[in-house]
C-alpha cells in the first residue's frame, strides 16, 4: 500500500495541469485512542507485576499529500492521503527480567477534499471537510524475558474507520510554488474492529469482552508546500 | 535553454519529494519508556529438624531406619523436598515427611544425607512471580554407616576365684545390643546366657567344675542382626591315673588338681556301681584301696565322678570298666601249658596236636604239628615225648631233633602205647602197651640214651599203670599208691602212700605229693614216710597245683563268684592270697598264675 501511495504521489506533479494544485504537508496530530488506552489499563491490571504505561498514544508527526482542483466558482474538490502513527507501551523490569507490551499503531487515510476557497489579496484561504476512510494497522508486540526464559509475542491487526476532518488552510503563493499551513479536527465517525490479520474472524476485545477500536480523533495541524499547475497570473482560484 | 531549465526543476522537485517521503516513512512512532523496579534480593531462611539421631551433624546407621523431618520455611515449592543419601534419591515430598533408608543402600562407610528443597524467592520480581526464581536450600548430615555384622569374638579362658572365666573380645560399636553365650558340650543341656552390658565381655561359669568339655559359642548382636559366632572349648582333663597292683590287688587312683575348686563339690569313686569314697577336699588328689573285684580274673568297674557344686550334672569316668581280668594278660590255646625248666619256658598243646613252646615271657619260640598222641612234658630236661604206633618219640625242643624207642615185647606185632610216663631228665620212658595180635599186655621201662629196655613184664591181663619220676629212680603204681625204686630192670617195692597221690615233687623226686582233705601232704619217696604237711590256708581251700620253680603250692577256695587263690611256699610256709574271679581252674607255673581261659599274670617274682 505504501508503495502505491508513494507512486501516486511521485507521479502527481507530472499530471498536474492548469487549476490543479498538489501539496505535501507535515504536521502534528493528537489521537484520542480511548479504547487503546483502556486496553493499556487492562494490561496493567492483568499483569503479575506492577507494570506502568510509559507511552500512551501521544501526539506525533502526521503527513498528508493531496491534489485539488478549484472551479471558477471557488469550489474546492480533490483527493488527499494522510499518514500518521502513534503508540503505547506498558512495561516493567527488574533485575530478574522484563515484561513489556508495545502497541505500534499507524493509519493511512484516503480523503475526499470538498470545500470553498477565498482569495483576499495574495493569501488564499480555504476550508474543506475531508471525509474519508482511515485504514489502521496495529502491531502488538509483547515480550516476557527472564534469565530462564524469553517469551515473545507479536500480532498484526487492522481496521477501517470512517472519519471527517474539517480543515482550514492558508496559502501564500509565489509563482507556481506556495507555502501553506492548516489546522483541523479529525473526528472518527465510525470505528471498525481491530481484526487479527492472520485470523480475520478474531478481533481484539477488552476485559468486558467489548471490541477495541482505534480512535484517531483529534486535532491536526501542519504546514507544507504546494505546486500550482497552469499559467501564472490567471485569475484562477487556488486551493491547497 | 528553457527545456533544460524545466528538466532541472523537475529533478529538483523529484529529489525533494523522495527525501520527504523517506523521512516521513522512517518517522513512525516508536513507544518508549522504562519502568525499572529496584528490588533487593534476600536469602530465604529455613530450619530443619530431623529425628532419630543423636549426634549433631553425624548420623550413625547400623541398619535400615525411618526418619522424620520437618522444615520450617515459607514459599516452599510443592513437592520440592528431596532427600538424598549420597547420590541416591530416596524421597520426594513436602515440608514434613517420613523417609526410609532401605538396607540395600546401606554400605559400610561414610556418606551424606542431604535434605534439599526449593523455595520461591518471594522477592516480588518478575521471575519470582513467574515461579522461575527459586532458591535451593539444603541441610546435610554426615552419615557413618556400619552394617557389617559383628565379628566373631575370640574366646579365651582363665581362672578367677576358683571358677572358670570365659573371656571374649568385646564388640565396641555403639549399636551393641547384647552378647549371647551358649554353653554346651558334655553338659546335660545347652544353656543360653544373654549379657546386655557391652563392657562385660566375660562370664564366670560357676557350673564348670572340670573333667568335661565346656563349649562356648558367643556372638554379639545388634538391633539389626546377629554377629558371627566365635567358639571356644575348654577341657580340664582330670588326668586320672589308675595303678593296679595285682600282687596285692590294690588300686591306686591319682588325679590332677583342679583349677576350679570353687565350682567343684566333690569327687566320688564308685566300685561296681556302689559309691565307696567321697573326696570333698579339692586338695586331695589320690586314693588307694582294694576294689571289690580287683583280683586275678576279676572284673573291676571303677567310676570317677566329679560333682559340681552349682549343678546337678555329674562327670563320670569308667577307666576300669573292663571285661578282662584285672592286670592279666591273655593268650589263647594255653590249655595244656606246662613249664619246662630245660628251656626255661612253657610248652603247650593246642588242638590238632599242635605243640608250641614259649619263652618265659610267653613269646612263641617254635612249634610242630601232628607230633603224636599222648604227649608227655616233663619238668626237667629239654625234651617232650609222645608215641606213634609202636614207637616212643623224644623231641628235643632246642633243635627239634627226634629219637625213637621201639616196644620191646615177645609178640610179632607191636601194640599201641598207653599210657606214657617219662623221666625226662634221664631220657627214661616207661609205658604200657597192648599187643592185640597176641592178646597180651606189657610194660616197658626204656632208657633212650642206650635204647635198652630193662623192664618189660608181660601179662594176659592189663598191666598196672606206672608213673616214673623224672630222674627215673622211682616209679609208682596202683591205689593206694605203691612206690618202687628202679634199678636196672628191677623194681623194688618201697611201700605205699595214702590215697590222693599227686605225683613226685618235680623239683625233688625224693618227695611224693599227696593231697589229703585239701592239704598237701609230702612223703619221702625212698621210705614212704611222711615228710611234712602243708596245711591248706583256708578250711574251704584245697591244694590243686605246685610250681617247682617258686616252690609254691596253689590252693583254691571257691566262693560265690569269687575265688581266692592261696600261694603257699612249701619250704617256708609264706602265703600270698590273690583274689580271683571264677574263671575255671588255676595253675601256677614259674610264678605266673594262669587260668583255663588263657589269662595269666605274674604273681610271684
Amino acid at each position: 500500500m505504501k508503495e502505491l501511495i508513494l507512486g501516486i504521489f511521485l507521479l502527481s506533479p507530472a499530471i498536474a495541469i492548469g487549476q490543479v494544485q498538489t501539496y505535501f504537508n507535515m504536521g502534528y496530530g493528537q489521537f484520542k485512542m480511548s479504547d487503546m488506552k483502556a486496553y493499556q489499563n487492562d494490561l496493567n491490571s492483568a499483569a503479575i507485576v506492577p507494570t506502568k504505561t510509559t507511552s500512551s498514544f501521544p501526539a506525533f508527526w502526521i503527513y498528508d499529500w493531496g491534489a485539488t482542483y478549484t472551479t471558477h466558482s471557488n469550489v474546492l474538490t480533490g483527493l488527499s492521503f494522510g499518514l500518521g502513527s502513534t503508540g503505547g507501551r506498558v512495561t516493567y523490569s527488574d533485575y530478574s527480567g522484563t515484561l513489556q507490551a508495545d502497541q505500534r499503531i499507524q493509519y493511512l487515510s484516503i480523503n475526499a477534499n470538498l470545500g470553498y476557497v477565498w482569495k483576499p489579496r495574495k493569501w488564499i484561504i480555504s476550508a474543506d471537510l475531508r471525509p474519508g476512510f482511515v485504514i489502521t494497522g496495529l502491531e502488538l508486540k509483547t515480550i516476557q524475558q527472564t534469565q530462564g526464559s524469553s517469551t515473545p509475542y507479536s500480532a498484526m491487526l487492522g481496521s477501517v474507520n470512517i472519519a471527517l476532518q474539517p480543515t482550514v488552510t492558508i496559502t501564500k503563493r509565489w509563482g507556481h510554488f506556495s507555502l501553506q499551513a492548516y489546522a483541523g479536527y479529525n473526528q472518527t465517525i465510525a470505528r471498525g474492529r481491530l481484526v487479527f490479520i492472520d485470523d480475520n474472524k478474531t478481533y481484539l476485545v477488552d476485559n468486558n469482552n467489548q471490541p477495541i477500536t482505534a480512535d484517531w480523533s483529534g486535532l491536526r495541524a501542519g504546514a507544507g508546500v504546494s505546486v500550482f499547475f497552469g499559467k501564472r497570473g490567471m485569475a484562477q482560484p487556488l486551493t491547497p | 535553454m528553457a527545456a533544460s531549465g524545466d528538466l532541472r526543476k523537475r529533478k529538483i522537485r523529484l529529489a525533494l519529494t523522495l527525501l520527504t517521503v523517506a523521512w516521513m516513512v522512517s518517522c513512525a512512532y516508536e513507544p518508549t519508556g522504562l519502568n525499572f523496579k529496584d528490588i533487593t534480593k534476600t536469602q530465604p531462611q529455613a530450619t530443619f529438624t530431623l529425628n532419630n539421631y543423636s549426634d549433631d551433624d553425624t548420623i550413625r546407621m547400623y541398619q535400615s531406619s525411618n526418619f522424620h523431618y520437618d522444615i520450617t520455611a515459607s514459599n516452599v515449592k510443592d513437592n520440592g523436598v528431596t532427600v538424598k543419601l549420597g547420590n541416591n534419591l530416596i524421597y520426594t515430598g513436602s515440608t514434613s515427611g517420613n523417609f526410609w533408608i532401605p538396607t540395600n543402600l546401606l554400605v559400610t562407610g561414610t556418606t551424606t544425607l542431604k535434605i534439599e528443597f526449593t523455595v520461591y524467592s518471594n522477592t516480588g520480581s518478575l521471575a519470582d512471580k513467574l515461579g522461575e526464581e527459586t532458591v535451593q536450600l539444603w541441610h546435610q548430615w554426615v552419615v557413618i554407616i556400619d552394617v557389617d555384622i559383628p565379628p566373631a569374638p575370640v574366646v579365651t579362658f582363665s581362672e578367677e576365684n576358683g571358677f572358670l572365666k570365659v573371656n571374649w573380645t568385646p564388640y565396641t560399636q555403639p549399636n551393641f545390643k547384647s552378647y549371647t553365650v551358649v554353653r554346651s558340650g558334655l553338659f546335660p543341656t545347652s544353656t543360653t546366657f544373654i549379657i546386655t552390658d557391652p563392657k562385660k565381655n566375660f562370664m564366670i561359669d560357676s557350673v564348670y567344675a572340670g573333667g568335661t568339655i565346656g563349649m562356648y559359642d558367643i556372638h554379639a548382636s545388634t538391633n539389626a542382626q546377629s554377629g558371627s559366632v566365635g567358639s571356644g572349648q575348654y577341657f580340664e582333663h582330670p588326668d586320672v591315673h589308675f595303678d593296679y597292683r595285682i600282687s596285692d590287688t590294690t588300686l591306686s587312683i591319682q588325679w590332677s588338681k583342679t583349677r576350679f575348686p570353687s565350682a567343684r563339690k566333690n569327687v566320688v569313686i564308685t566300685d561296681t556301681f556302689q559309691p565307696r569314697f567321697q573326696i570333698d577336699q579339692a586338695t586331695d588328689t589320690s586314693i588307694v584301696f582294694r576294689p571289690f573285684h580287683a583280683m586275678f580274673g576279676g572284673k573291676i568297674q571303677i567310676e570317677f565322678q566329679i560333682n559340681p557344686k552349682y549343678s546337678d550334672y555329674v562327670v563320670s569316668y569308667y577307666p576300669y570298666e573292663n571285661s578282662n581280668p584285672v592286670g592279666a594278660n591273655h593268650r589263647t590255646n594255653l590249655l595244656t601249658l606246662t613249664y619246662n625248666s630245660g628251656i626255661q619256658g612253657y610248652v603247650g598243646q593246642s588242638a590238632y596236636n599242635r605243640i608250641t613252646w614259649y619263652d618265659a615271657d610267653l613269646h612263641p619260640i617254635d612249634s610242630i604239628d601232628s607230633f603224636n598222641s599222648g604227649v608227655c612234658i616233663p619238668f626237667s630236661g629239654n625234651s617232650i615225648y609222645g608215641s606213634q604206633g609202636g614207637s616212643i618219640i623224644e623231641l628235643d625242643l632246642t633243635d627239634k631233633s627226634q629219637r625213637y624207642a621201639s616196644i620191646q615185647n615177645s609178640g610179632a606185632l607191636p601194640g599201641y602205647i598207653q599210657p606214657l610216663e617219662v623221666s625226662g631228665g634221664n631220657s627214661i620212658v616207661m609205658f604200657n602197651y597192648h599187643d592185640f595180635a597176641n592178646a597180651r599186655y606189657g610194660t616197658n621201662l626204656t632208657n633212650l640214651n642206650t635204647n635198652v629196655t630193662n623192664y618189660r613184664p608181660e601179662s594176659t591181663s592189663p598191666m598196672p599203670v606206672f608213673n616214673v619220676s623224672d630222674d627215673g629212680r622211682y616209679a609208682t603204681s596202683g591205689s593206694p599208691r605203691s612206690v618202687y625204686t628202679t634199678v636196672g630192670d628191677v623194681l623194688t617195692l618201697v611201700g605205699s602212700v595214702p590215697d590222693g597221690y599227686f605225683g613226685f615233687r618235680p623239683d625233688n623226686n625224693d618227695q611224693i605229693f599227696v593231697q589229703s582233705s585239701g592239704d598237701l601232704v609230702i612223703y619221702n619217696s625212698a621210705s614212704c614216710s611222711l615228710f611234712k604237711t602243708v596245711t591248706r590256708p583256708n578250711p574251704s581251700s584245697y591244694f590243686t597245683n605246685y610250681d617247682p620253680v617258686t616252690h609254691n603250692a596253689l590252693y583254691r577256695s571257691s566262693q560265690s563268684n569269687v575265688d581266692l587263690v592261696y600261694l603257699v611256699n612249701i619250704d617256708n610256709g609264706q602265703t600270698k592270697t590273690v583274689g580271683a574271679f571264677s574263671q575255671g581252674s588255676y595253675r601256677l607255673l614259674n610264678g605266673v598264675l594262669f587260668d583255663t581261659n588263657g589269662y595269666y599274670a605274674r604273681i610271684l617274682p
